[in-house]
């Protein structure tokens, strides 16, 4: 088991670019932020800007889903990481793969077509809520929150209602 | 009471003296002899006040011998009337009741267009007309106007007219306390003599069983309104008796015969009779103001979805619980056809929330086995409205895909406590919904009632002409445009001739001729007497055109005979020869064009520019050719050659490139004889004007490399903003030119409408190759192309589509006088590597263009930072390629990251204003306070996150900042600086920003004194 909280896992789709996350490093006073994106990782332009967006005292790396499964398993640094992840679904293949991970924290999900909204940022296809159930099944605590001084909600609880 | 007073009062004396006597006219006004005889003063003093009473506007003057005062529309409803009545008791006491209003503090109320009486929902768009009309009628001097109120059933025709009642008696046209008499002339439409003894009463022994007598409605609606429903069904004897009270305020019980006796009502006829129909004739000519109810499926869907709100509100609190409509549902509501309208609308909904509500109730009970406790606590728990309790006949079901498919699914939340409309959905200012708004607007202006829509839209699509791939979108706007009624006239029309039709294209000349026929029909009806000299000197025309193309002529007859017994329309015989013309396609298609190639550093850029500049004109003959950086020179020709081969060069090669060794190409021919010209270091204007001019075949390849240089020197020109000019043109009659006139201006986006004239433009037979354009002219629209050399044409029908609205915008904002520093160094950009401009005004930020390129600003950020790099003076230097190709990279970037993201807000829009929000922020901050802030990344990041914070705002949300008070408190000036900045945003969005964005986007900008608010 890793330490709790050494890994802090987010889900948001815009990753580092809704700005949102820097109240985050500092509520959780990290200096590592992995973002995990298959799309962004292959493009070069995205690197940069996601690189340009965070203070230089932060360490930032873009991976792929492979790629941070790796890192976790060889690279892991000495202090907690945040975790961005663009999909709920390579959270949950990185839970798969062996990553340790008791907590996700679900801060925007965009709507699409067919969607159910979970909360005002958070909505699910049928992609998402089968990856919530699957993470679900394996005991990872799931919640929605946008901001640390958000309340949490109960992701299950609200595809439960919301979801059919 | 001053004397001035008791003279005013006199002659308000006399006015209602007057009007209660006698209604034969002896000459409007009174004599100075019969007002001071009234006021009880010397006639000379009496003369002296009524004179400045006149000065003052609340008197006029009838010239003649003697000469005669009366009381103006001001001095009617004058301030202070009611004050200056109260001494006087007796006679001009019931004065208050009629003339002014009743109580002092209403007095300075005058009946206005613009006061702020709640009509309810619906009253800024969709009732927007009928509410008009009705403040009109109603405080019309002195009692307003009887009014007819036309509208199918359930359009909500009994409680406008209690809309109507409460407006009347808060303007003072009636008593406060002024009955509504409301009646449904079809309740006893079976036995008239019951029905005119409920309207009018009746004497003792009138007829058997009349025991004493009785008054009728008529009597107690005596002073207030008279609404009569259903009034098609008053039996021809009481539509007598209704207008003899209408004419001379007199009426008779039934069974009396002496007397006649009086009764002030202010009627409202309303019926769902359409008002050609025989009966309703009559009334109309008795009842001089018609006003009509828009259909529930007429109403703007904005407006509908206000509805729904108040609805449920309704219903949410006599439930005493909050409802949920989740989108589906809520989708339902808006898009079904609702033949019985607001009524149907609301009933539906009743019996869903009935469902819904038994449905929880037994959930519930399921649930919490039944136990008190959990259904108090539950008591708060939304009643969720799912699509299967909305029970909509088969017949309603016919949704509007079109619509659909535009709009958004939103949730609803309703709670009984909160009555805040949540916003409507629809955000995108360019999306065909907005359009359509606009258009609805357009049309009201015009004073056209749409008349029905849509429900025949499927059949309509299936006979689509066009092959599938093109969007019914154009069509449908058109029906919009015109009305149900004048479109299937011209469709049906059109049937007639469609199988003999010989041109290509036959929708675009469906269209033109429908707009065509709409703007003569228009102007005819609504100047019928205007005898059109221009039409005379379209005498030639139709000869011309008879003899040219007879064919054509010969369809245009039939096509307009049919026309004319669809629609009843009569239509002059030249219009014949000018359908025909119209029947063919506007612009030549046929023949080669020259190619254009887009050859442009990077792996992705030149595809890049390409794809976007076709987003915005649709062509055929453009090859993106892209170049990454590390190609050898002697590679790179190979590769346009090899490009080449894909596009048909029968007419020359334009290149636009920011290669050097491309660029040397120019004048010379490659792959064996294809001439070439390049046009060097062109951005996405560039793209754009190279394509629109590339339409007009008839251009050259010199023609067009030339103006293109030309062009790009114009624009680097750093003149101020010239207005632009678009003619609206067409043949005949200013019907078609005016509409689109409108159109056009309505199209456009704020900040281009101060700099954008429209100008209406009848172009004669005599006129056409000879015509000089005026200056500034950036582009023509009309049903005719007038073919002036280098001025973009749109022809009508494109303005029907987004492509045709963006490409025009695309047309105007490229003229702006936008001097970005690599502009101007582009003047002399020809070659390669020049000494940076010293034009002081090049350092100028570019003005933001609405849906043309984004692409100047980020490189003037990046220019800006160079310049700064070496001297101030020089900020328009060169900036280096490499940099220039990161720009343009990340530019792009960040759009296509926003156009996947952004849920709400337009993506063009967005960065529309953000770009002008960057410069406000860069012009106003000193260069130490900015640093690193300048460089491309951050401007990237800024419009991405900017553009973010719009859409949260725009959803009414936000992200909390711990310290967004400390930093407003701290650096003042720099907050103030943001705030000033948001104002574009405000402008088009409507939105203002929550302090808390405001810190973040602090932060990103100044991220210096970001550190130091963490340090301290």
């Amino acid at each position: 088991m890793s330490g709790q909280q050494s890994l802090f896992v987010r889900v948001d789709d815009r990753l580092i670019h809704g700005q949102v996350v820097t109240t985050w490093v500092r509520s959780l006073g990290v200096r590592t932020i992995w973002v995990m994106s298959d799309r962004a990782a292959n493009e070069p332009i995205e690197v940069v800007l996601l690189k340009s967006s965070v203070p230089s005292h932060l360490d930032l790396e873009v991976y792929t889903v492979e790629q941070t499964v790796e890192a976790w398993q060889r690279r892991r640094p000495s202090g907690p990481v945040l975790l961005l992840a663009e999909f709920l679904q390579d959270v949950l293949y990185l839970c798969e793969s062996g990553v340790d991970i008791d907590q996700i924290n679900l801060g925007g999900m965009r709507y699409k077509p067919g969607y159910a909204a979970l909360s005002k940022a958070v909505y699910v296809g049928e992609a998402e809520a089968a990856a919530l159930q699957a993470l679900e099944a394996r005991g990872v605590e799931a919640y929605i929150r946008v901001v640390p001084s958000d309340a949490k909600v109960d992701a299950y609880e609200r595809l439960r209602q919301r979801w059919h | 009471m001053s004397r001035r007073d008791t003279v005013l009062a006199a002659v308000v004396k006399l006015t209602r003296q007057r009007g209660a006597q006698t209604r034969a006219s002896d000459g409007e006004g009174f004599t100075t002899a019969e007002i001071a005889d009234v006021a009880g003063c010397l006639r000379a003093n009496c003369s002296a006040e009524l004179n400045a009473l006149v000065r003052a506007g609340l008197l006029a003057k009838r010239r003649g011998r003697p000469v005669r005062y009366y009381l103006t529309g001001d001095g009617l409803a004058s301030t202070g009337l009611s004050s200056l009545l109260g001494p006087v008791e007796g006679a001009v006491a019931p004065l208050k009741k009629t003339l002014t209003p009743a109580r002092s503090d209403v007095s300075l109320r005058r009946p206005h267009l613009e006061d702020d009486f709640d009509w309810g929902v619906g009253a800024e768009r969709s009732l927007r007309d009928a509410v008009q009309q009705a403040k009109m009628a109603l405080t019309y001097p002195p009692h307003g106007m009887h009014i007819l109120l036309l509208g199918e059933t359930g359009v909500g025709k009994s409680s406008f007219s209690e809309k109507m009642h409460r407006y009347a008696a808060s303007f003072g046209v009636l008593d406060e306390d002024a009955p509504l008499v409301a009646f449904n002339c079809a309740e006893y439409a079976s036995n008239p003599e019951i029905l005119l003894d409920q309207l009018f009463g009746h004497a003792r022994g009138a007829y058997t069983g009349a025991h004493q007598d009785r008054p009728g409605l008529v009597e107690r609606a005596d002073g207030g309104m008279l609404f009569l429903d259903e009034v098609h069904r008053l039996p021809p004897q009481g539509q007598e008796m209704l207008f003899h009270l209408l004419d001379y305020g007199e009426f008779r019980r039934i069974g009396e015969t002496e007397v006649w006796r009086k009764a002030r009502v202010l009627l409202v006829a309303a019926t769902t009779e359409s008002p050609e129909s025989a009966l309703l004739a009559t009334f109309r000519r008795r009842i001089p103001v018609v006003i009509r109810l828009p259909a529930l499926r007429d109403w703007e869907l904005r407006d509908r979805f206000d509805l729904i709100y108040h609805l449920c509100l309704e219903e949410a609190r006599s439930l005493g619980r909050p409802l949920h409509l989740p989108g589906p549902s809520l989708d339902i509501l808006l898009f079904s056809r609702f033949a019985s309208n607001i009524g149907e609308l609301k009933n539906t909904l009743k019996l869903a929330c009935a469902r819904a509500y038994n449905r929880t109730l037994s959930r519930r009970t399921d649930a919490a086995g039944q136990t008190p406790d959990a259904r108090d606590h539950g008591s708060q728990e939304a009643i969720e409205i799912l699509p299967e309790h909305l029970v909509i006949a088969p017949a309603d079901g016919v949704n509007r895909p079109l619509f659909r498919t535009l709009m958004r699914s939103v949730d609803m939340r309703v709670d009984p406590g909160v009555d805040r409309p949540p916003s409507f959905p629809m955000m995108e200012a360019d999306s065909i919904y907005v359009k359509l708004d606009r258009l609805g607007r357009t049309l009201q202006e015009l004073g056209f009632a749409t008349e029905e829509i849509l429900d025949v839209l499927e059949r309509e699509l299936k006979r689509q002409r066009a092959p599938s791939g093109e969007t019914p979108v154009s069509v449908d706007e058109l029906r919009q445009f015109v009305g149900e009624s004048f479109y299937s006239a011209v469709c049906r029309a059109w049937e007639e001739i469609d199988p003999e039709f010989p041109y290509p294209d036959t929708q675009a000349a469906f269209l033109r001729v429908a707009m065509h026929l709409f703007g003569v029909v228009r102007s005819d009806s609504t100047v019928s007497t205007a005898a059109s000299s221009s039409r005379r000197s379209l005498f030639d025309i139709v000869e011309g055109v008879r003899k040219e193309s007879p064919h054509a002529y010969q369809l245009s007859r039939k096509f307009l005979e049919a026309f004319e017994t669809f629609s009843g329309v009569q239509l002059p015989p030249e219009e014949t020869a000018i359908v025909a013309m119209l029947f063919r396609p506007s612009t030549p298609e046929q023949g080669k064009a020259v190619a254009i190639v887009v050859a442009l550093f990077g792996d992705s850029v030149a595809t890049e520019m390409v794809r976007t500049a076709l987003q915005l004109v649709c062509d055929e003959d453009i090859a993106a050719l892209n170049i990454p950086v590390q190609t050898p020179q002697d590679v790179m020709e190979t590769m346009l050659n090899k490009t080449l081969e894909t596009v048909d060069t029968t007419r020359g090669v334009l290149l636009l490139t920011n290669v050097p060794r491309l660029a040397e190409l120019d004048g010379a021919t490659v792959a064996g004889g294809v001439p070439i010209r390049a046009i060097t270091r062109p951005d996405l204007h560039t793209v754009v004007t190279a394509l629109h001019i590339h339409r007009d075949n008839r251009l050259e390849l010199d023609d067009m490399a030339s103006w293109l240089k030309a062009h790009n020197r114009s624009r680097s020109l750093p003149t101020p903003q010239t207005t632009r000019v678009v003619w609206a043109c067409c043949l005949t009659g200013k019907g078609t030119a005016r509409a689109v006139e409108r159109l056009i201006r309505e199209a456009l986006p704020a900040e281009l409408r101060g700099q954008v004239r429209v100008v209406a433009k009848e172009l004669g037979p005599a006129q056409g190759p000879d015509l000089e354009p005026e200056a500034n002219l950036a582009a023509v629209v009309g049903s005719i192309n007038p073919g002036l050399v280098g001025v973009p044409f749109f022809s009508v029908e494109t303005l029907f589509s987004r492509e045709g609205i963006s490409q025009l915008l695309g047309v105007l904002s490229l003229g702006q006088a936008s001097a970005a520093p690599d502009r101007a160094h582009r003047e002399t950009g020809d070659a390669e590597d020049s000494a940076p401009s010293s034009d002081p005004d090049a350092s100028a930020a570019p003005v933001p263009d609405a849906g043309g390129s984004w692409s100047d600003q980020v490189v003037s950020a990046g220019g800006n930072q160079a310049g700064k790099s070496s001297t101030p003076s020089q900020s328009a230097a060169e900036p280096a390629t490499e940099q220039d190709e990161m720009t343009a990279r990340l530019e792009q970037h960040v759009y296509n990251l926003l156009k996947r993201n952004l849920v709400f807000v337009n993506p063009d829009l967005a960065l529309g204003v953000v770009r002008e929000m960057w410069r406000r922020i860069v012009q106003g901050t000193a260069e130490s306070a900015l640093n690193a802030a300048l460089s491309p990344e951050t401007y990237a990041r800024f419009c991405l996150h900017t553009a973010y914070v719009i859409e949260r705002c725009v959803r009414n949300e936000h992200v909390p900042h711990p310290y967004a008070g400390q930093i407003a408190a701290r650096y003042p000036n720099e907050w103030h600086q943001l705030q000033a900045a948001w104002e574009p945003v405000q402008e088009t969005f409507r939105v203002s920003v929550h302090p808390d964005e405001l810190a973040y986007l602090f932060e990103l900008v100044f991220s210096d004194h970001e550190v130091e608010v963490f340090q301290s």
